[in-house]
């Protein structure tokens, strides 16, 4: 669903203006802000990790650092890229902090029965499982919240023109993935349960 | 194959950005929790703030506006329809029914009924279906279905008519296993609910001809025995009914079956072949592998050793060609279940090797040594870790 300009300026203030409340005391305000974006941010957090509880985990703590954080926020950049930014910095902390435990993780959800996995997940995953870690960002930053370059280089911080280019290196990759109808041409995708 | 035209591509990208945008999986809101956990912690410096608050009526008019966001945020949310789900599972790309295999081998399987023609053809609605080829040989089910009476570019839907709505996606495509628009059953039984005995299921374009459609279901054991009714319906695009076709399967089973459970180890690493399954028309190959890929000189600095593959040679020096060989943009984990299929031999071998091997890979561009169209890339034998395994009839 593509916003409409003008709504899509109308949400961003009112976001501002809850974050306003929640900045001056109001606590409770912050429920209203975590149910705006946390479908979207465990969508973010459970592709980049693979794993439930794992993602249940990272979203609770994004929010509850980002309302820590809430002091640092200003209007200059949407409070949405923000959070995203505070996202996206405590995901790469994750990874690097527990590159081994992801790895168990990851062992274990093969083991897991397959018809736990609904089917389009697996397909994005194995989607996902031809861009590098830099790559998955960009794509789903750019899914989850519709960004332009210019708000993922927010996020990300990194040059729009840098992210454009590595845009369009990821969607050629994935294209060729798409569009390969069979023939050998780069090699095949294996199996949905198999190696990874 | 051409790349389709640019528009077609950014349609298609759109709609995969479009399905990871609606694919949430949450299932509880974490407000409450979060909410909880903050409970007690205060924002620092949550003072500098204090001093404007907001008199009571901007709070009303502001909590208002709150109620209406989140009425925003339910509608977007939205699902996926089984029709989006069904749209990438054409992605594990399958070659041919036959690819690697001799006239002496289709031959045998022919005569073992492991590959029939069973030459059924099915009417709805001006469109008509064709099963042709089918093969079952324990391990694998294949068939392909051709479709006559509709002139569309593919066989399945590309990704961006599937999340129309199904009124408006154009008639004829044939729909996938996962939305439930193809069901194979074996004696009345769906063998795909659940995927409990699936490795990997492929349904798609076949490659090699126009207007046709082919299914490859990989099975994790032999499970449903050498003799059963195939029953395979489908339904497609724009119309009503669903194709059925009722195929008797009796095979002679001929599979090798071996077990060496052999380890070849060197330095950090280590694999085990737990299984082979030789049948006319496929071998399989099961290995666990444990431990770093040994490096060679020249896969230092930018350049990696990609995860071990394993070729198949029997006791003539022929190489069997690997049916799908996984790429990964990502160095190689520590730990690997192999489970893969290859050509058949020509004939039962006496003895078979498997030569592991890795690509060398550059890590910025995920680049092999040697990668062209058609090669995977120049293989980096590994005689140390090569295995010979006697073949016992």
């Amino acid at each position: 669903m593509q916003p409409i300009p003008g709504e899509a300026e109308e949400k961003k203030a009112q976001i501002e203006a809850v974050i306003e409340r929640v900045q001056s005391g109001d606590k409770d305000a912050y429920g209203l802000i975590i149910r705006q974006f946390e479908r979207q941010m465990y969508t973010y957090c459970y592709y980049i990790l693979k794993n439930h509880a794992e993602t249940e985990d990272a979203v609770q703590e994004i929010f509850i650092r980002a309302y820590l954080n809430l002091h640092k926020y200003s209007r200059q950049v949407s409070f949405s890229a923000w959070l995203y930014k505070v996202a996206y910095h405590h995901l790469i902390n994750m990874k690097k902090k527990q590159g081994r435990w992801v790895q168990l993780v990851d062992k274990c959800m093969e083991e897991q029965p397959v018809q736990q996995i609904t089917p389009h997940d697996t397909m994005i995953q194995e989607l996902l499982t031809y861009l590098t870690a830099e790559e998955r960002h960009i794509l789903l930053l750019k899914s989850v919240e519709q960004y332009s370059f210019e708000e993922m280089g927010e996020v990300m911080g990194v040059k729009s023109a840098t992210l454009r280019k590595k845009y369009e290196r990821l969607r050629r990759k994935l294209m060729d993935r798409v569009l390969e109808k069979g023939e050998i041409a780069h090699g095949k995708i294996a199996g949905s349960s198999g190696v990874r | 194959m051409e790349k389709l035209p640019d528009p077609v591509e950014s349609a298609e990208m759109e709609a995969i950005e479009r399905m990871i945008r609606q694919s949430s999986m949450q299932k509880t809101s974490l407000s409450d929790k979060i909410m909880n956990r903050i409970g007690e912690m205060e924002m620092s410096r949550t003072e500098k703030y204090a001093k404007n608050k907001p008199n009571i009526m901007k709070r009303a008019a502001l909590t208002a506006a709150a109620t209406a966001i989140l009425g925003g945020g339910l509608v977007g949310s939205g699902f996926v329809s089984p029709v989006m789900a069904d749209a990438l599972k054409q992605i594990p790309m399958f070659s041919t029914l036959f690819e690697g295999t001799s006239e002496a081998a289709v031959k045998a399987a022919m005569d073992q009924g492991l590959v029939i023609d069973p030459n059924l053809s099915v009417t709805h609605d001006g469109i008509t279906l064709k099963l042709s080829d089918l093969l079952y040989d324990g391990t694998r089910l294949s068939f392909i279905l051709d479709r006559e009476g509709v002139d569309l570019p593919g066989t399945v839907a590309p990704f961006s008519e599937r999340e129309k709505p199904e009124d408006q996606i154009p008639k004829g495509y044939i729909k996938g296993a996962e939305a439930a628009g193809t069901t194979l059953l074996i004696d009345g039984k769906d063998i795909m609910k659940g995927f409990e005995n699936i490795q990997t299921a492929g349904f798609g374009d076949f490659s090699k001809r126009e207007n046709a459609y082919m299914a490859e279901v990989q099975f994790k054991k032999p499970v449903w025995g050498n003799e059963f009714e195939l029953t395979i319906r489908t339904e497609v695009t724009g119309v009503d009914e669903v194709f059925e076709f009722k195929v008797p399967v009796k095979i002679e089973d001929n599979t090798v079956l071996l077990k060496p459970n052999a380890t070849k180890t060197l330095e950090d690493f280590s694999y085990n072949v737990k299984e082979m399954v030789i049948t006319p028309v496929t071998t399989r190959l099961v290995i666990d592998s444990k431990g770093k890929v040994p490096r060679s000189p020249e896969q230092s600095g930018d350049y990696i050793a990609s995860m071990m593959y394993y070729d198949i040679v029997d006791d003539q020096g022929n190489l069997l060609k690997q049916r799908q060989v996984g790429l990964f943009y990502s160095e190689p984990k520590t730990e690997y279940h192999v489970d893969e299929l290859y050509s058949p031999f020509k004939e039962t071998p006496k003895t078979i090797t498997i030569k592991p091997y890795t690509l060398t890979v550059n890590k910025n561009t995920w680049k092999a040594i040697g990668e062209t169209q058609g090669s995977l890339g120049t293989k980096n034998y590994i005689k140390d870790l090569e295995m010979t395994i006697p073949v016992e009839k």
